[in-house]
């Protein structure tokens, strides 16, 4: 079947194929149930790059570990119903970037925290939904994680459902969270650090997904959001007028983000692309873009090699600096790297083999960022510029 | 690997998948598309569909329905007429069970109810004149199987393989992940397959033109009409077996090889370039499709199987 389209009557082929595949039979429904129960476990280990000790002014150029441990669960429940159940555990340990100074020569250069942080969270997500024959799917999720100074309360309704042609289909949702920040040390050892905190967050958000031919679907979501509250960072300092202040926000930040995302199946090689393009913006200037790449092989009836390349670029927020020379006037300031101008890129290797109801996984990533990747020119790069890599294996048995 | 057989749409019905969940889903669909289709229930989506015949204001059809005919009209189209919805109604004058052929005035006659090419079909209404009438039985069977196996991977299956009275979707390779073994049968009844086919996606469909015919003499007139003529195809094809990217589209391909009979229709099949077997009346084998360059030289090779279809046609 690979020589088809040499074939001088094949165009008789082509048109039924057309035809047939505007056939539900042929479309995947948006909306259907996971007639499935599921129970997998993951465990990943993210270990950030040591510092560069040019850029370092503290004894340690050590930065964080983290240890995650996942365990998912769903299944349909009655007639319309399904649960989903998310658990993770992740245990961190080493140092963070605490500010950034001028050194002799007024390049910046990070200091670390100095003791090693120890700490632990715990993230629990209950989702339910209830599918329709209609092919329309209501979601509700309760979440909630737990760190030693930090809680947050999620709630998400999301809606799906389908044109009757199962060509298209629509989301809406939306979601609130309520957090608490009671940073550890604060007013002891660290009298300026706030010790009592909290932020709001509400999202909403809509997606079309439309199937523009038997092997291509492409989806694009809009979502907005406005977060309001203690935005900070409290263990973060700043270094203005050589003096140290708090890492001190805005109190309320507008963010939207539109992602589109193209799949498209090349039957001949038994591969499946996936290409997305992500655009984000808010109001501390921060504009972003992310494009990404991955390729999903078939290797055989059991196993699937996805390498991924994925390109991060971002703009600094407008009260950023590495450090700052002069006060602003509205006393707002941030010297936080992921705040600064930068790219990045991350190369990634995921391979899945199934066996009867039996799925193994493992996956390799790393994450290089740099001021030289950026889109624009960086004039300054921020010495606290994150590289990691992650190393995941997990296990998914199906019932 | 769980197993649940039933009879519909007039044959025995098989699925295999992982879970029970898995084949109950595809069973439902099976049901439900006889429910909607089936000629010989009055409260069926097509029945409603030929009450209509001769209604000024015509049918509107529901969006799958809709498709479905587009499908028919796409079918009929690239088969020059040879696939037609319309033909249903030969059954009045061709009873294959008297072996009694009928009078060529009456097959004209009935001609005049037959025709998609006479039928108003915008996308979104028909119109069917009166005293003409609608069938699915030429496709459905195989649109069910392919939607079963959807319905199955649906609900999360992987392995599988939907098995409509000989007419294979495949849900996913058997549970050691190799493509199924799929006989197929002889049209001449020997209890030998004619060929053994690994079905590893997709789908197969066979037709069969003389499960039923009448004898007059030498001549042997098969069940399966043209519907241009009205009559089965003067050196009509044993059998056809067709393996495609859905068994759709293989159902489509084996009916119209064998209502262009054994020449014309062999022409069909290596023109659409699908992986087939056909049996002569005299029980010759071919196999294709034969390659561009000797198209109608009657080569022959064996089905290739690397990157296809299912299992037993029984």
């Amino acid at each position: 079947m690979t020589d088809q389209k040499k074939r001088p009557g094949s165009a008789a082929l082509q048109a039924l194929t057309a035809a047939a595949m505007t056939l539900p039979a042929y479309q995947a429904a948006a909306a259907t149930r996971d007639e499935t129960t599921r129970v997998s476990l993951r465990t990943a280990l993210y270990d950030e790059a040591e510092l560069d000790p040019a850029q370092v002014s503290s004894d340690t150029t050590e930065r964080y570990d983290i240890e995650v441990g996942q365990f998912r669960a769903s299944a349909p429940l009655g007639e319309h119903f399904a649960v989903a159940l998310d658990v993770a555990y992740e245990t961190m340990s080493g140092a963070s970037p605490w500010f950034v100074q001028p050194d002799a020569d007024g390049r910046p250069v990070q200091v670390m925290s100095g003791a090693t942080i120890d700490d632990a969270r715990t993230d629990i997500l209950l989702s339910l939904s209830r599918y329709n024959e209609a092919g329309r799917r209501v979601s509700l999720s309760l979440g909630q994680s737990t760190e030693n100074d930090y809680e947050s309360h999620n709630l998400g309704l999301e809606v799906e459902w389908e044109d009757a042609d199962k060509m298209t289909a629509y989301t809406l949702g939306g979601g609130v969270s309520s957090d608490r920040i009671t940073p550890t040390d604060a007013q002891t050892r660290f009298p300026s650090r706030p010790d009592d905190e909290d932020k709001q967050s509400m999202t909403v958000l809509g997606g079309i997904s439309q199937i523009l031919g038997p092997k291509t679907v492409i989806q694009t979501a809009l979502s907005v959001s406005y977060l309001d509250g203690y935005l900070s960072d409290p263990y973060k300092l700043v270094s203005v007028e050589d003096d140290l202040r708090q890492d001190a926000r805005p109190d309320g930040r507008w963010t939207a983000a539109w992602t589109t995302r193209l799949r498209r199946r090349y039957a001949g090689v038994g591969a499946t692309a996936h290409l997305d393009y992500r655009l984000y913006g808010d109001d501390w200037n921060v504009v972003s873009h992310t494009l990404s790449l991955a390729w999903y092989q078939g290797v055989g009836e059991r196993l699937t090699l996805t390498p991924s390349l994925r390109y991060y670029s971002q703009s600094q927020a407008f009260f950023y600096q590495p450090f700052f020379r002069v006060r602003r006037d509205d006393n707002l300031y941030s010297s936080d790297y992921r705040l600064s101008p930068y790219g990045a890129v991350t190369l990634g290797l995921s391979g899945e083999y199934r066996w009867e109801q039996l799925s193994l996984t493992a996956s390799f990533e790393r994450y290089d960022s740099s001021g030289d990747y950026a889109v624009g020119s960086v004039v300054t790069e921020n010495p606290g510029l994150v590289d990691f890599t992650v190393l995941a294996v997990g296990l998914q048995y199906a019932f | 690997m769980q197993a649940v057989e039933f009879h519909a749409m007039g044959c025995p019905c098989k699925v295999q998948a992982q879970t029970q969940a898995a084949c109950d889903a595809a069973r439902r669909i099976v049901d439900d598309l006889e429910a909607r289709y089936s000629r010989y229930r009055a409260d069926s989506l097509l029945s409603a569909a030929n009450r209509s015949a001769g209604a000024p204001q015509g049918w509107k059809a529901d969006p799958e329905t809709a498709r479905l005919l587009d499908f028919a009209q796409a079918a009929y189209e690239q088969s020059e007429g040879g696939f037609d919805i319309t033909a249903g109604v030969l059954r009045r004058v061709w009873d294959f069970r008297s072996g009694r052929l009928p009078a060529p005035d009456t097959v004209r006659a009935c001609l005049g109810d037959v025709g998609w090419s006479r039928v108003g079909w915008d996308g979104d209404t028909l119109h069917l004149p009166a005293g003409m009438e609608l069938d699915f039985g030429g496709f459905v069977k195989e649109y069910a199987a392919d939607a079963a196996a959807a319905a199955a991977r649906a609900a999360g299956a992987r392995h599988g393989l939907v098995d409509l009275g000989g007419d294979l979707a495949v849900i996913g390779p058997d549970d050691r992940g190799a493509p199924w073994q799929v006989g197929i049968r002889d049209p001449l009844g020997s209890t030998q397959p004619v060929a053994r086919i690994a079905l590893g996606q997709g789908g197969l469909a066979s037709s069969g033109m003389y499960e039923r015919c009448i004898r007059v003499g030498d001549r042997v007139y098969g069940h399966v009409l043209d519907p241009r003529t009205g009559w089965p195809p003067e050196e009509g094809l044993a059998a056809v077996s067709v393996q495609a990217e859905s068994c759709l589209i293989a159902g489509i391909a084996a009916t119209v090889a064998l209502v262009h009979g054994a020449q014309t229709g062999q022409r069909w099949l290596d023109q659409l370039g699908l992986p087939y077997v056909t049996v002569d009346r005299s029980g010759r084998r071919r196999f294709g499709p034969a390659s561009a360059s000797d198209q109608g030289a009657g080569a022959a090779g064996p089905i290739n199987g690397s990157e296809s279809v299912p299992s037993t046609l029984t």
